[in-house]
Order: C-alpha cells, then sequence, then structure tokens
C-alpha cells in the first residue's frame, strides 16, 4: 500500500468512526444502552489513531519528497531545511485542515478517558458531539480534492515549488500549530458545555474541567495570533504588527468570546449565574473557529489573503456555510429545550458587584467581536443591503473597537476591589489609591506628550473658528489623548493589583513580626489562580503600554546615503558603512551595513537586506531591527542606485514594541499558572456573607 | 420594574448608544468601495452618472475605493528616490482599457507586473487614480499578516 492510498483509506475509516460515534452517543441513550456509549467512547480512539496514521503517511510523503502529490510539489522542495520541511505540513490548506483534526481527535480522546466514568446523561451528548466535530475534517478532505492534503494530479514534477520566503521564518513554523491547537481546544467546553446541558445536569460539576480547556486554549490561541503579529512586525517589513485584515480578524474572533468565557465561568460556578451567557459563549467559541475557517478558505472576502473571486462561494465555502448553519439551529434548539436549566439561582442584586463587572466585560468583548464580525462581513452584508460592495479599513477598527478596551481596563482595574453579590461600602475606598494614581499618571503623560504637539501643530486659539480647523487640532491633540488615558487605565490596573496584593500580605502579618518574604510567598501560592490571572492582566496592560505608543509615537525617514554619509533620525544618527554583496545556497542579497549611534555614542551596526532567492522572481526585503525597552530602531533596504553606491532606506523609531512581547511572555506564564494550580479546598457554595472572589 | 434593572437598562442603553455612534463615526472613516478595475472603469465611462469619478475641486471623489485588478510591465516606472511609482492597471476584459495610477510610497515585495494587486485610494483631477494604499497577495493562500505595502 502506498503513503497515499494509506492516508486516505485512514481519512475514509475516520470518517466512518465519526458516523459511529454520533450513532453510538444516540442509540446508548436511546436504548439507555452501556454498550454503545463504550462504542462511542471507542470511535473516538479510533479517530486518533486513524488521523494519526494518515498525518504520518503525510509527513513521510513529504520528507520523502513525494511529489506526486500536489500538495507537498506546492509546498516543499528537495533544497528546504528539514524545519521547514516539517512545517510543510502546515503551509497549506488541506495540510492545516489535518492537523487542526489530528490535534481536535487527541484532545477529544484525552475527554473521552477523563468522563468515561461520568453519567451516560452527559458523557453521550458530550461524545457525540466530539465524534461530529472529529468527523467533520475527513469529510470535507474527502469530499473536496482541494482539502485533501493525498490529492494526486498525474503530474510528478523533479521538484517541488518550495516554501515562499516570506513563509520560511520560526515564527511561522510555530504560529499556525498554535492556532488550531486554540481551535481545537475551544470545542471541547462547548462539547462539554452541551453535553451537560443535553444531558439535563443541573450541578457545576463540568465547568472546573470546561474553564480548564477554554484557558488551554485561550494561551494557545493568544500565542498563536501573537506569533502572528510579530512574524509581520520582523518580516513583512511595512514597520507594524497588526492590520486588521480578514484573516488576522478571524483568529481574533473566538479570542474575544474565550476571554469572556474564562471570566463568566467563574461567576457560573461561584454563583450559579450568567447560565445563558457562558453556554452561548462556549458555542460561540467554537462557532466562530469554523467561521474562522470558513472567512479564510471560502474565498467569501477578497482580502490580502484570500485573494479569490470574492464574490462567488466556492464549493468547500457551501460546506462550511451548511455546517454552520446546522450548528446555529442545533445549538438554539438546545438551548430553547433545556431554557430552564440555564435559569440563573440568583438575581443580579447590585450594579458595583463582581458579577456586574463580568457581565459587563461579556458585553463588551461580545461587542467587540461583533464588531469584527461586522467590519470583517462588511463587503459582503453591503452588497447583499445596497447592491454595492463596500469595505472598512483599519480606521473602522481603531475607531469602534479601541474605545471599548479601554473601558475593559477600567474594569480590569476595577477587578480586584470588587467582590460578589453587594457593593460593599468599600468599594470607593479601595479604589480611592489606584483612581488617584492613575489620574496623577494620566496627568503627568498628558504634560509629557503635549508639549511636542503643540509646537509641531504651530496652531494658535484663532483657528478654532472654523470646523476643519478644529478637527485638524483634535486630530493634532489625539495622539496625546490617546497616550494619557492609555497610561491612567494602565496605572489603575497596576496599582490596583500591588494594592490588593499588599492588603492581602498585611491580613496575613498581622501585627506579629514575621518573615516578609515568606509570607509574601505563603500569600502569592495560597491564591495562585488569583495572582496568576492578575499577572496575566499585567501582561495586557504591558501590551497596551507598548500599542499606544509604538502607534502613537513612532517616527519614519525616507534615507538617501552614500557610503559614509549619515543622517538623523529622532535621537539617533544612522550611518551607512558598506553596501555588500552576499551569495547563499538559495538566495543572494546586497546587504547595507548601517551604524546606529544615540546619545551614548555607538549603539549597534545593522544590516537590512534586499535579497534574491533563486527560485522566486520577487525580492524579499530583510529587516534589520534594533530592539530595546525604550524603542526600536527599524530599517528597511528600499532600493540601490548607481551601482550600489546610493542606497535608499526606510527608517522607522518605534517606541516600546519590546514591551507588546514582553506582556505577551506574561500573560502566557499567567495564565499557565492559573491552568496548573488546583484550589486549595473544594469550591464552597458561596452565602451571602462570603464576598470574596478567589 | 426594580431599581436595578432599570439602573442596568440605563447603563445598556447609554452602551448601545455609544457603540453605535462609535460604529457609524467608524464606517464613516474607514469605509471604501470594493470594485474591479473593470467595473471602476465601466462607471467612470458614464460621465456624469459615474458613482465614483471625480466630481468638484473641492472633494477629490465622492468615496475612496478599492480597486482589485493587476499591473502591467508597460509604464511601469518606480522611482526609488522620491519613492514614487506610476503605474496602469487592467482588468479581466481587455475592452476595459488601463486605469493609470501613480502611488507615493514604496511598492510591497510582492509586487510586480501580471500579479493581483488591491489599490486603496481616490480619482485625481487629470484621470490618474491616486493611491494611498497597494497591497499585493499573501504569499501562500494559508499564511497570516498581509504584505501590505508601506504607505506614505
Amino acid at each position: 500500500m502506498t503513503t497515499v492510498e494509506l492516508g486516505n483509506y485512514s481519512l475514509a475509516f475516520a470518517m466512518l468512526a465519526g458516523c459511529v460515534g454520533i450513532f453510538g452517543s444516540i442509540g446508548s441513550r436511546r436504548l439507555d444502552s452501556p454498550s454503545l456509549l463504550g462504542v462511542a467512547r471507542a470511535s473516538i480512539h479510533w479517530l486518533t489513531a486513524l488521523l494519526t496514521i494518515s498525518c504520518a503517511a503525510l509527513m513521510v510523503a513529504i520528507l520523502r519528497d513525494d511529489f506526486a502529490l500536489t500538495y507537498v510539489a506546492g509546498y516543499s522542495e528537495r533544497a528546504l531545511p528539514l524545519g521547514y520541511k516539517i512545517s510543510a505540513f502546515w503551509a497549506g490548506q488541506p495540510g492545516s485542515l489535518l492537523l487542526w483534526a489530528w490535534m481536535l481527535a487527541v484532545m477529544s480522546s484525552i475527554v473521552a478517558i477523563v468522563i468515561r466514568k461520568s453519567p451516560a446523561a452527559t458523557q453521550a451528548p458530550t461524545l457525540g458531539i466530539l465524534a461530529a466535530a472529529c468527523g467533520l475534517f475527513p469529510a470535507l478532505m474527502l469530499f473536496f480534492a482541494k482539502a485533501n492534503p493525498f490529492y494526486l494530479s498525474g503530474i510528478v514534477p523533479p521538484d517541488g515549488s518550495g516554501m515562499v520566503p516570506l513563509l520560511q521564518d520560526p515564527a511561522m513554523i510555530a504560529h499556525p500549530p498554535l492556532l488550531f491547537l486554540g481551535y481545537a481546544g475551544l470545542t471541547i467546553p462547548f462539547a462539554l458545555a452541551f453535553g451537560a446541558l443535553i444531558g439535563g445536569r443541573t450541578d457545576a460539576g463540568w465547568i472546573p474541567a470546561a474553564r480548564r480547556w477554554t484557558l488551554a486554549a485561550w494561551l494557545f490561541l493568544t500565542a498563536g495570533i501573537i506569533l502572528g503579529a510579530e512574524w509581520a512586525y520582523v518580516e513583512l517589513g511595512w514597520g507594524g504588527y497588526w492590520k486588521w485584515d480578514a484573516v488576522e480578524n478571524a483568529s481574533l474572533l473566538p479570542w474575544f468570546t474565550a476571554t469572556a468565557l474564562i471570566h463568566s465561568l467563574i461567576v457560573q460556578q461561584r454563583r450559579g449565574m450568567l447560565k445563558i451567557w457562558n453556554a452561548s459563549l462556549a458555542a460561540l467559541s467554537y462557532f466562530l473557529c469554523i467561521f474562522a475557517t470558513f472567512v479564510t478558505r471560502s474565498g467569501i472576502i477578497a482580502s490580502v489573503h484570500a485573494f479569490e473571486k470574492g464574490d462567488a462561494l466556492s464549493p468547500i465555502g457551501w460546506f462550511f456555510l451548511i455546517t454552520m448553519i446546522v450548528m446555529i439551529l442545533g445549538v438554539v434548539g438546545v438551548m430553547l429545550w433545556r431554557r430552564r436549566l440555564l435559569k440563573s439561582h440568583r438575581p443580579l442584586e447590585n450594579l458595583i458587584s463582581f458579577e456586574s463587572g463580568v457581565l459587563t466585560a461579556n458585553v463588551l468583548l461580545t461587542v467587540m467581536m461583533a464588531t469584527t464580525l461586522i467590519g470583517t462581513m462588511f463587503p459582503v452584508l453591503s452588497k447583499l443591503v445596497t447592491g454595492e460592495s463596500i469595505g472598512v479599513d483599519e480606521k473602522f477598527y481603531n475607531t469602534v473597537i479601541l474605545p471599548m478596551f479601554i473601558a475593559l481596563f477600567v474594569l480590569m482595574g476595577a477587578g480586584p476591589a470588587l467582590q460578589f453579590a453587594k457593593a460593599r461600602r468599600g468599594v470607593g475606598r479601595r479604589l480611592a489609591i489606584p483612581g488617584i494614581a492613575a489620574l496623577l499618571a494620566g496627568a503627568a503623560t498628558a504634560i509629557a506628550t503635549a508639549p511636542a504637539w503643540l509646537e509641531m501643530s504651530g496652531m494658535s486659539w484663532v483657528f478654532w473658528k472654523t470646523w476643519e480647523a478644529w478637527k485638524a487640532w483634535v486630530a493634532y491633540w489625539m495622539p496625546c489623548v490617546w497616550m494619557t488615558v492609555s497610561v491612567a487605565v494602565a496605572t489603575l490596573v497596576v496599582v490596583g493589583i500591588a494594592d490588593d496584593f499588599l492588603r492581602n500580605l498585611a491580613a496575613k502579618l498581622g501585627d506579629r513580626s514575621q518573615d516578609v518574604v515568606v509570607t509574601m510567598g505563603r500569600v502569592l501560592r495560597g491564591n495562585l489562580r488569583r495572582y496568576g490571572g492578575q499577572l496575566t492582566h499585567l501582561g495586557v496592560v504591558m501590551m497596551l503600554l507598548g500599542v499606544a505608543a509604538s502607534s502613537l509615537f513612532s517616527i519614519e525617514k525616507k534615507l538617501a546615503l552614500r557610503i559614509g554619509e549619515s543622517a538623523e533620525l529622532g535621537r539617533y544618527t544612522l550611518r551607512l558603512e558598506s553596501v555588500d554583496e552576499i551569495r547563499k545556497d538559495n538566495y543572494q542579497a546586497l546587504a547595507a551595513r548601517v551604524a546606529v549611534s544615540g546619545p551614548d555614542g555607538l549603539q549597534s551596526i545593522l544590516g537590512p537586506e534586499i535579497r534574491q532567492y533563486f527560485k522566486f522572481d520577487e525580492l524579499n526585503r530583510e529587516v534589520a531591527i534594533d530592539t530595546g525597552l525604550r524603542e526600536d530602531v527599524y530599517l528597511t533596504f528600499l532600493g540601490a542606485e548607481d551601482g550600489g553606491r546610493l542606497v535608499f532606506i526606510h527608517a522607522r523609531v518605534n517606541p516600546m514594541v519590546l514591551w507588546i512581547w514582553i506582556g505577551s511572555i506574561a500573560m502566557a506564564v499567567g495564565s499557565g499558572v492559573c491552568l496548573f494550580s488546583r484550589r486549595r479546598r473544594a469550591a464552597p457554595q458561596v452565602t451571602e456573607a462570603d464576598g470574596e472572589v478567589q | 420594574m426594580n431599581p436595578t434593572r432599570v439602573k442596568f437598562l440605563v447603563a445598556g442603553l447609554i452602551l448601545a448608544g455609544a457603540v453605535g455612534y462609535l460604529g457609524y463615526a467608524g464606517v464613516m472613516a474607514g469605509r471604501a468601495s470594493y470594485l474591479t478595475v473593470d467595473d471602476f472603469l465601466a462607471d467612470t465611462k458614464l460621465g456624469a452618472d459615474a458613482k465614483y469619478q471625480y466630481r468638484d475641486a473641492e472633494r477629490q471623489a465622492t468615496r475612496p475605493v478599492r480597486l482589485r485588478g493587476k499591473a502591467i510591465e508597460e509604464g511601469l516606472v518606480i522611482d526609488i528616490e522620491t519613492s514614487t511609482a506610476t503605474f496602469t492597471m487592467v482588468g479581466e476584459k481587455a475592452e476595459s482599457g488601463g486605469l493609470p495610477v501613480v502611488y507615493k510610497g514604496v511598492l510591497p515585495d510582492l509586487f510586480k507586473a501580471g500579479v493581483e494587486i488591491l489599490v486603496t485610494g481616490r480619482m485625481g483631477k487629470d484621470g490618474v487614480f491616486e493611491a494611498d494604499v497597494v497591497a499585493t497577495k499573501c504569499p501562500s493562500k494559508y499564511g497570516k499578516g498581509p504584505a501590505e505595502s508601506e504607505t506614505p
């Protein structure tokens, strides 16, 4: 049997296993048969085994340079280094679908093992949902040649066409698998929540597991999104990291709902509230992962990525569309059928409480998701309504979503002071210190950023008279206003967290003289989940500052330099030392050597390049970055004239970009701590008197 | 209705109003009509009825447009020194003719004649399309991050 046959047969049997799982699950409930439940469980493991065989077959084909497979010929080549050959597995659509399917199957198997002893009433529907979700992928790959990694076109080229140079980057190896881990992981909370719902379960027993899976999936999704942004920054050379492109948005959609779900599940676990929210958020998170694929694969939106015609739906698009419609109907049907189980245990008692804080965050995150969704679908929606296709660019997202982000930060800052159930008098007092700190930091930022802009605008008060001048004046002040607001909310969060920690420390220390460091450790260990969450919030704050500073205060200049000449950029002097021709195995390049001197003398030597890969006609510009906590010096080699003696360089100074990457590491560590920490004691049923958030 | 509900209702209405306003402002700030070069050229030939054509001296065009098409080799001039590119964009139909485009900025790495591009901008008075953004197709059908050009 050839690898291709092996791959295809195992896909076919995997689809069959999916069907068996679905029928086993339904049958075990109808006939009340434990053995059918065993069949459903076994079918999940069969799916995993069969998809593992498929993956192995594809990997062998790639490593063996089996260019008979269209997929291998399209994304690999003989000369490709081993690491990139492995990543060719997920460089294209069919392979990435197979990877996603396999990851989902492995996770489903873990779930099937963990829940094997739970009551059949909830176990059966969970297994059924997982079997259906896994089985969807082999079906897709078998029905559509375009989605099948084992497709043979009948032509065997002598060598593959290779991987596009832009994708030959370490971040690009890890980015897709991380996203797919996130997408696959978000299937599990959905299966658990709806398993419990269909099974008629009334207790909160499924929540800890669902929360953990959501957290893990969120961690992977976040890491994947940020690695993609990092790749765009270091590889694409336009100096930015996020552009609100359709594909970027697609991965952000489930992120919004998963973020909401993580917080909202706490409220259901502790207070028996927000049940409709949680069921909807779990379903939406899963749904949006499928939708993300729909957007990027169907060609329904002409974006930089999905460049297909932009109006006609491909067969795969129809497949996804029908799947999504069936899913929505199913989810809504189940929620209506079991609406009595989704009733809240108690009403929302007060506007100032942890529950209402989370509820507000849920609303904000959902609206942000909806905004991103509407913005992404705008060309399609406007065509349906007006017959004319109108799209929106990043200005739309920045205008609508950034204020909501700021509102989220205010909630984040209030978080540690809020308590369950009731507004205690203490809330105002507890927020006093962070609030005052925020105001002071905001005022300092306003003073620090304002004069520069006043100088640059060169406008006097007289110009206020016309509307246009007023608008220009507002635009000039925008960076100062945004930075002030960002620093203020960042301070609110940071001081709020510090204040909360010190209060807990002081309470533990009491008046006895104990060792402060030991007690600190005890306070942290005593509630790892709380402090893990707060570390994640600190990471988000760092990111906010990085994004605000780099998007508001970056400076750029196009330089034309001859060897030995210098140019000024901000507080730096850039001097062109030399221009060299480089020849490597798979490309040749022109490399500039630029000495970057700051106020303290020579800081670094940067070498931006223009590469010509032999397999590709297009030029590839390799940016050079001198990164630092304060700012990055970012050089793009534009071109050369006069036999390489006159060099054109696009030079930028991007403030605080490093904070974004450091913040993302803090987020990963923080959520990792939450993920692996166990609760000290079983969750107590919260009484009215017990308010402290754990 | 109890007072808490009223408070939540008011908070919800304020939020809805704010989001609605932001949404409207956002669409007004960031909208562009998506067209193929063929449709755009056909429209500009309509004269007074043309939707996207230059109208008056104050406003260059009714609204910005994003065109999908290809650049052709003929007339492609890239001046690195002033970072200005001029090229002719064509659609799929030969009878549409070409649209002259001027772009102040650096073309993306993957830009070349014959490759599908997205060009956002407005029609200038002189019949030359003034591009604000030129984007090429992302290198792979799968793959994240736009291969966007640098905007000046």
